[in-house]
Parts: C-alpha cells; sequence; structure tokens
C-alpha cells in the first residue's frame, strides 16, 4: 500500500498478505493506530496493529494507582496489560506481572510485543503477548 | 554566544545518544477495507 511510504518514520513497507502489512517506524516516530489511519485513504481501516517495540520501562503515574507502563522515544506513555484470551483454553502468561517484577529488579526498560489499542481520547494501551525486562533500551550494542 | 552554541551541540549529541539507545519498532497491520 503505497500510502504506509508516507508515514514519518517508517521503512521496509511490505504486504504481507492482501490486507495485511509490515514495517519498521524510527523509535522517535508516532506510534498509534490513529497515525497509521491518518496516512490512509478514507475507505480504508486500521483493524489490528501488533507492535514490538523496546522502550524505558516505568510504574504508574500517580501515586497510589498499579501497574506498568512504557514510555516510548517520542514521548508517547503506553499502558501496559496482558493480551485478552481468544478462549477459555487460551492460557495467558502474565506479562504485565512480570514487566512489574522486573521494573522492582532495576531493569529501566522493556521490550514488549502485542496489540496497540487506542481509545476514543487518544490513550494507547499495549495488549502484551511477550516482554522482557531489559537493563537499559539500548539492546543493539552489546 | 560561543557557550550558547557549545550548550546546543552538547544537546543534540545527547539527542542523537538517546535516539541511538532505542532499536526500531516492527509494526504489523491488519487494514479493513481491503477488496
Amino acid at each position: 500500500m503505497k500510502s504506509l511510504e508516507g508515514l514519518e518514520g517508517a521503512s521496509n513497507v511490505k504486504s504481507t498478505e492482501k490486507d495485511e502489512f509490515e514495517l519498521t517506524l524510527k523509535p522517535g516516530a508516532k506510534l498509534a493506530p490513529s497515525a497509521i489511519k491518518a496516512v490512509l485513504p478514507a475507505k480504508y481501516s486500521v483493524d489490528e496493529m501488533k507492535v514490538t517495540v523496546t522502550a524505558e520501562l516505568a510504574g504508574p503515574e500517580k501515586e497510589g494507582e498499579t501497574g506498568v507502563r512504557l514510555v516510548l522515544l517520542s514521548g508517547q506513555k503506553v499502558a501496559l496489560a496482558n493480551r485478552k484470551a481468544k478462549d477459555d483454553k487460551d492460557k495467558v502468561e502474565d506479562v504485565v506481572g512480570k514487566l512489574a517484577e522486573a521494573l522492582k529488579s532495576g531493569s529501566k526498560a522493556a521490550r514488549v510485543e502485542g496489540v496497540l489499542v487506542e481509545d476514543k481520547d487518544g490513550n494507547l494501551t499495549l495488549q502484551a503477548a511477550k516482554g522482557e525486562g531489559l537493563p537499559t533500551a539500548n539492546t543493539e550494542k552489546k | 554566544m560561543k557557550l550558547f552554541t557549545a550548550t546546543a551541540v552538547l544537546a543534540l549529541m545527547a539527542g542523537l545518544a538517546i535516539a541511538d539507545d532505542f532499536p526500531p519498532v516492527s509494526v504489523h497491520l491488519k487494514i479493513g477495507g481491503v477488496s
């Protein structure tokens, strides 16, 4: 899809199925389904956005709140949730619990894979399928 | 003026170093409305 190549920070855009696409985004680029939708012709919608992202790992924004979140290089804050179960037999890994423990143990960053969803107010939640705490966001120079 | 320029250069270098720390983001999209 040609219009995806116009997305700021996007590269390696390729089609994997008729309606499925893969691309790479620069770490500082805006990451949100609405940012993708903005470059698509009006007749198209973003049905699902799966991402694998490495970002700063942070605790709750306000005192008294629980949970962990990611702070992207762009400054966007992304709440973390465990992925939804497909059915009753589907066992969901507690990625959020694992990352909360990693944060307590001194991890400053995390690499997380999951579906990114955005509510009508633009708040982002990453429904994590996989995740690991990292000492820093720098995974390239080990 | 020199101090301002030096500060600006250092800030730019710090920004580039931070950007370099983060690997790119992999994105997989399912687009609706594709016939």
